[in-house]
């Protein structure tokens, strides 16, 4: 059993025997995370329109934009998998633009129609508003984009350098042309951070506990999340009877990093015990490695995979990705061999590593500090400096417009987005502007609840690059917020109250604070006036006095520490 | 000539046991900033920073220079380290020094407030800069504050301490985690407060831990006054033997910290009735000593220290 390599026109191509239908699939080195915020969904739109004109043909087809890869894939006979990939090669030389609004309809409906993954939020968490954070926002490109953005699109991705083709079956049909432009092959994106330590965790109005953890793609790593996977569900299920879902995975989108993925679910009032078992589970793993017999049982899982019987022509999807990330397609013999020679301990360091770069996600109101993780920034490190506009709606609430970017200042900690750091300015035609920052973090500016927000806005729009600005259509009337002068100037008065306060604190928060002052102005006044008596009448007897008073001073200073 | 500066300082304050700390008052009082990053650029690498940072944190108003400060320097760990403790002390403030079971509720939500932005702060200080000690330090307290447990109270000991020779401050601060008071247990302090002894150099303060450790356990088991625990010849004579391995060694040198190490000795010897073990400290403190742990005995710590030293003197 093996993969062969081999060229169809100028693109890599492996193949793998298959009985029944041929299979194939034209993989791009292009993906979400090599979108931009504006932009997203970019890629999405090239895809649907590469399939439109193959759509009406009586076979099974599919088109698939992943974080990194897109892929079109086909089963049927051989003639139709010939006409299908030479069909999608020549869409994308030449896009059928006068689709393009009725694809936008289609994307817009099928956004409405799929639900939030588990994952995005780790990956928003993670990667902030960039990379594969993308993900987790929806394709606000795809109103807006043009036809020549597309086709420059398609002209810099969707070429010959950046693909790769797999087929399984008979053999690799005749007739393949696969006419693309020519071009580069495109690296693996950066993976942007938004996480400044691991391990970290966030929480989210979610009933369930997620991990993400980035690790070196091997074979141990893999074991890893067989390991987590089975004590995940003995310790949770099983013996716990606290989860339903008890689970972990292994996937790499290519090249060297792969990354375990463990969910836990809990009914409300056990979600306690839920974290608190999770962890104990992932930082057993990293502790000490699993017994002999477990990690028997491990092993023998992992080979029963590599046996299965047609596990080349299985794994030729995953393998095209790799052909295109560097990373090596390896003949099932080799894995086996890697298997063979992993230990015990070697799993436990993947789960060290694990553990060290681990994001969880929490339900709302769990902290995670008294098992190590760090809670992940969901403020800004600082406030930049500038214009402040007071808020209408809470008097610990301003708005700060300064040379480089904007703020908001709340009473839990200031939200920053800098110009430079900007990953997309959203903007309703009724004026308000919604900042997002590379860090995912951002500042809503909602005209009605700001003093003086015209100008406010009017410097953001002055700032902001226009290539960053997403339009999005008026909203219904009722979610606009509504500036409301009672509550303007409720807000105004606590304002007031909050600064007398401030004001009068070191004398209310000291024991005796009153008292104290009184007693000195009493001694300050007793010193001056004996003074001025005492020169007056000339009389030493008042004078001293004054050096009673003055003495009564500084035994006070030196035992409370001040006046 | 009478020196009317010292005429007007307070026993508890730290500039009259360390005059170099002048400057850094002034500094924060005038809000300098440069000045301030220069004072700490000054201190010896991998010195105990903690007393320095917690002696700005008790600056009145302090916060706000602080907070503008953070603004402007984006990257300063050490204007994170600073403003974090000052929030700890107005946290702290919030609650009062009452017991737990006397704090009202509105306290609590204010005391938890501003210990929730401490932590946040100052996790920002450790994300800047990994190998900030006093930043470590300062998370001690919030650790304790915010009920993280005393396994994460002993993380961050362990992330201070690998950045800092002798750690004083930090293990003041863990030693009141690890109290019955707190999470801990008595078994846990003793061994921590003699592990602190072990691991120093000879003549350094973290001898003092071992007092700190028995005048907890005193006021603990407090029923008939301190005297019946402190005044055992086996605490006494661990007392003496930590003292005589820290600061009476021929090799101790006073570091910042160095009163309430002194103080904590004094303490833990006059309340056992140890008068002539006592007096080398009271010797060394002069007029200098910290309210800790004269404010857990008495109202007013120094008069309590004052009637002590006294008492001493004979």
């Amino acid at each position: 059993m093996t993969i062969h390599t081999t060229q169809v026109g100028q693109i890599p191509a492996l193949f793998a025997p298959r009985t029944g239908p041929t299979r194939a699939g034209l993989v791009f080195r292009v993906g979400r995370a090599d979108e931009t915020l504006p932009t997203a969904g970019i890629t999405h739109l090239v895809e649907h329109l590469a399939l439109h004109r193959q759509g009406l043909a009586d076979y099974h087809f599919n088109g698939g934009t992943g974080l990194t890869a897109t892929m079109f894939s086909m089963e049927g006979t051989p003639g139709d998998v010939v006409r299908f990939l030479n069909g999608v090669c020549a869409s994308l030389r030449d896009l059928p633009l006068d689709r393009l609004d009725i694809e936008r309809k289609i994307l817009e409906t099928e956004a409405a129609g799929r639900g939030q993954s588990l994952s995005e939020p780790l990956l928003l968490w993670r990667h902030g508003a960039r990379g594969a954070g993308l993900a987790a926002y929806p394709e606000w490109g795809v109103p807006a984009l043009t036809g020549e953005q597309l086709s420059v699109w398609a002209a810099t991705w969707f070429t010959s350098g950046n693909a790769a083709l797999w087929i399984s079956g008979d053999g690799v049909p005749e007739g393949l042309e696969l006419d693309l432009p020519d071009g580069p092959r495109q690296p693996l994106p950066a993976e942007p951070s938004a996480l400044p330590v691991t391990p970290a965790y966030f929480t989210g109005p979610t009933r369930v506990v997620a991990m993400d953890a980035r690790l070196r793609r091997s074979t141990a790593a893999s074991l890893y999340a067989r390991a987590l996977d089975r004590a995940l569900f003995r310790e949770l299920r099983q013996e716990g009877g606290l989860s339903y879902t008890a689970a972990a995975t292994y996937d790499t989108g290519g090249g060297t990093q792969a990354t375990v993925t463990a969910v836990v679910d809990g009914l409300p009032d056990r979600q306690h015990e839920v974290i608190e078992g999770f962890v104990r589970v992932v930082k057993e793993l990293a502790a000490q490695p699993v017994s002999e017999a477990e990690f028997a049982s491990l092993r023998t899982m992992a080979e029963e995979v590599l046996r299965h019987a047609e596990l080349d022509a299985k794994r030729l999807p995953q393998s095209a990705i790799d052909l295109l990330t560097d990373a090596p397609v390896e003949p099932v013999e080799a894995l086996a061999e890697q298997l063979a020679k992993v230990t015990a301990e070697d799993v436990r360091d993947e789960a060290a590593t694990a553990l060290d770069t681990a994001l969880v996600m929490a339900p709302e109101g769990h902290a995670l500090e008294r098992h190590g993780f760090e809670q992940a920034p969901n403020r800004s490190r600082f406030a930049v400096t500038g214009k402040r506009h007071r808020s209408h709606d809470s008097h610990r609430t301003a708005l700060v417009i300064g040379p480089d970017g904007a703020s908001l200042t709340t009473p839990n900690g200031p939200v920053t987005v800098l110009y430079e750091a900007t990953s997309a300015v959203v903007a309703w035609p009724d004026g308000a502007r919604h900042l997002i920052g590379h860090d995912a973090v951002s500042v809503r500016i909602e005209p009605a609840l700001y003093a003086d927000s015209r100008r406010a806005l009017a410097a953001i729009d002055a700032a902001v690059d226009p290539a960053l600005v997403v339009h999005l259509p008026a909203r219904d009337p009722a979610d606009v917020p509504k500036r409301s002068w009672l509550r303007a100037a409720r807000t105004r008065l606590r304002w007031v109250r909050q600064r007398v306060q401030a004001a009068m604190h070191p004398l209310a928060a000291r024991r005796n604070g009153y008292t104290s002052l009184l007693l000195t102005v009493v001694f300050v006044t007793g010193l001056v006036a004996a003074l001025i008596a005492g020169v007056v009448t000339s009389n030493a007897r008042v004078g001293s006095l004054a050096f009673w008073c003055a003495l009564a001073l500084v035994w006070r200073r030196r035992n409370l520490g001040h006046w | 000539m009478i020196n009317l500066g010292g005429l007007l300082t307070r026993a508890t304050d730290p500039v009259l046991h360390d005059p170099g700390l002048a400057p850094l008052r002034q500094a924060v009082r005038g809000g300098d900033w440069p000045a301030v990053a220069a004072y700490f650029a000054g201190l010896p690498a991998r010195a105990d920073q903690g007393p320095a940072v917690a002696f700005v944190a008790a600056q009145r108003a302090s916060e706000n220079f602080l907070q503008r400060t953070v603004d402007t320097e984006r990257d300063s760990s050490l204007a994170r380290t600073l403003l974090g403790a000052r929030l700890i002390t107005l946290a702290w403030r919030a609650r009062s020094s009452y017991g737990a079971q006397h704090v009202s509720r509105a306290q609590w939500q204010l005391f938890h407030e501003r210990l929730c932005e401490a932590e946040r702060v100052l996790a920002d200080a450790t994300a800047l800069d990994r190998g900030n000690a006093a930043a470590w330090t300062m998370r001690l307290t919030t650790a304790r504050g915010l009920n993280f447990g005393i396994d994460e109270g002993r993380r961050r000991y362990g992330l201070a301490a690998e950045h800092c020779d002798v750690p004083y401050h930090a293990q003041e601060l863990l030693l009141q985690h690890l109290c019955p008071k707190w999470d801990g247990t008595l078994e846990d302090l003793h061994a921590f407060a003699r592990q602190c002894l072990a691991d120093s150099p000879a003549g350094s303060l973290s001898g003092a831990a071992v007092a700190i450790a028995h005048i907890e356990h005193a006021f603990h088991t407090a029923q008939g006054g301190l005297y019946p625990y402190l005044a055992q010849d086996r605490v006494r004579q661990e007392l003496r033997d930590a003292a005589q391995a820290s600061v009476l060694h021929p090799d101790y040198r006073p570091a910042p910290g160095w009163v309430a190490a002194h103080t904590a000795f004094a303490f833990a010897f006059y309340q056992g009735g140890g008068l002539a073990d006592a007096a080398p400290h009271f010797a060394a403190l002069g007029r200098c000593t910290t309210a800790y742990p004269w404010q857990m005995w008495s109202a007013d710590p120094v008069k309590a220290f004052r009637t002590a030293r006294r008492a001493v003197k004979g």
